[in-house]
């Protein structure tokens, strides 16, 4: 075999899987025209992709498709259910916590707590908010999945970037860890072990309960246990900027 | 970014890719039921998350790596380590010989191709190890490049393409074990 038609051979699956330049296809073009070995070569190559492709399609029955699909939409409407009552929660924590900025007299606290899967979590943020990567982590910081969800904030107004960790278990408590700058605060504080406390009820009784950290890192823990499906997390959101909460 | 979907818009987009999308699904759980879970589960991602698609794009593209995601994620839920990420590459594979001996025979392949049949496929398919497999078959079903593979994957694009050549070498191999189990005479 000649040194060229190594070179070609070398190229024969890159250019049946699509990804050889216009200037490396000539090539090959030109050598298949000479080269009754290597073009054999290539069009036994091309049959095992074709052979492949054929065998690893499996047919879905008519009863088995519906019921895939059924299945699939059904969850998407108990899902969406689901959401336009925490949407209602969203609300009012938001409002909870424009309130306690403007108590407090500080500006832009920032924090996160929306409802959505891995896939979809950004149809639930604030509007000045746009999701640049949810990451599963593995392992898992915590006891469950942990995302790692980067945001880009509109630039007028909010901080430029917010790394957030969110986690939960399939016990359905909920633990989100986000960062806020320091010396914000949310919701009413109280001093037990040393720490200060944020600690606020919902509509629905669940009770938020978190702490901040040295760092400005914001723990909060969600206390009342919430069925989860999937990856599906909870979080609620909120972007808050001059005291004025958007979605 | 894309928008909300209606129900019969999506499933007409859906449509002519679900046999592909059960056929990887299938081969990459080998087992019926569990791939009809799985794909349930892609195609509730799908619609719920069809915002993220951005129109005039690859759906089938789009789909396959939502499948694989999905796959990815029922594994780490098992506790199980993500096999699809495993570094197999440096593990001496006995019968390399073979497979060495038949890369540069392979125009034996097209004389038995038309001795193999299908469940040689997709049996010879099941006995690639599932770090092989997928990236064979989101190249040949999924039609997604090396690079998409790769991101997919979270695996460098150099071992795609080792990753690739490796499984048609074994594939090779296996099916032209079939065809000599079946009678056919393969000739150097």
């Amino acid at each position: 075999m000649s040194e060229r038609c190594a070179r070609v051979r070398d190229l024969i699956q890159p250019f049946l899987d699509g990804e050889l330049e216009v200037n490396q296809t000539v090539e090959l073009m030109k050598h298949f025209q000479l080269c009754v070995s290597c073009r054999e070569r290539c069009n036994a190559e091309r049959a095992l992709h074709a052979v492949l492709a054929a065998a690893a399609t499996a047919s879905l029955d008519e009863v088995s498709r519906a019921r895939i699909l059924e299945g699939a939409f059904a969850r998407v409407d108990a899902a969406s259910a689901r959401r336009g009552w925490l949407r209602g929660l969203v609300v009012a924590a938001g409002v909870f916590f424009a309130a306690t900025a403007g108590y407090l007299g500080h500006a832009d606290p920032f924090c996160w707590w929306g409802c959505g899967t891995l896939d979809q979590i950004e149809s639930y943020t604030a509007a000045s908010l746009e999701l640049v990567e949810a990451v599963p982590q593995d392992p898992p910081a915590y006891c469950g999945l942990t995302l790692k969800a980067v945001f880009r904030s509109d630039p007028a107004g909010l901080p430029p970037r917010r790394v957030l960790e969110m986690a939960c278990d399939k016990s359905g408590v909920c633990v989100n860890v986000f960062r806020i700058p320091q010396g914000h605060a949310h919701g009413l504080a109280r001093r037990k072990d040393g720490r200060e406390y944020f600690e606020h009820v919902l509509k629905d009784g669940t009770r938020l309960v978190g702490w901040q950290d040295a760092s400005g890192v914001y723990y909060c823990v969600e206390s009342t246990p919430r069925e989860l499906e999937g990856d599906t997390l909870y979080v609620l959101a909120a972007a808050i900027r001059d005291g004025d909460v958007s979605f | 970014m894309g928008k909300a979907v209606e129900r019969s818009e999506f499933e007409a987009l859906l449509a002519p890719h679900l046999d592909r999308l059960f056929g990887f699904a299938l081969r990459m759980t080998n087992d019926r039921t569990d791939a009809e879970d799985l794909l349930q589960e892609s195609v509730f991602r799908a619609y719920r998350g069809f915002s993220g698609f951005r129109p005039g794009t690859n759906f089938k593209a789009w789909m396959f790596r939502i499948v694989t995601n999905s796959f990815i994620s029922g594994k780490r839920r098992e506790k199980h380590a993500p096999v699809l990420c495993a570094d197999l590459d440096s593990v001496r594979d006995p019968s390399e010989a073979v497979a060495r001996e038949l890369a540069d025979a392979a125009t034996d392949w097209l004389r038995v191709h038309g001795e193999v049949v299908d469940d040689d496929v997709k049996c010879a398919l099941d006995e690639l190890p599932k770090e092989f497999r997928a990236p064979l078959l989101l190249v040949n079903l999924a039609g997604l490049s090396y690079k998409e593979i790769a991101d997919l994957l979270a695996i460098p694009i150099g071992t795609v393409m080792s990753r690739l050549f490796r499984a048609r070498q074994r594939l090779r191999r296996e099916l032209r074990h079939y065809a000599l189990e079946r009678g056919h005479s393969v000739n150097a």
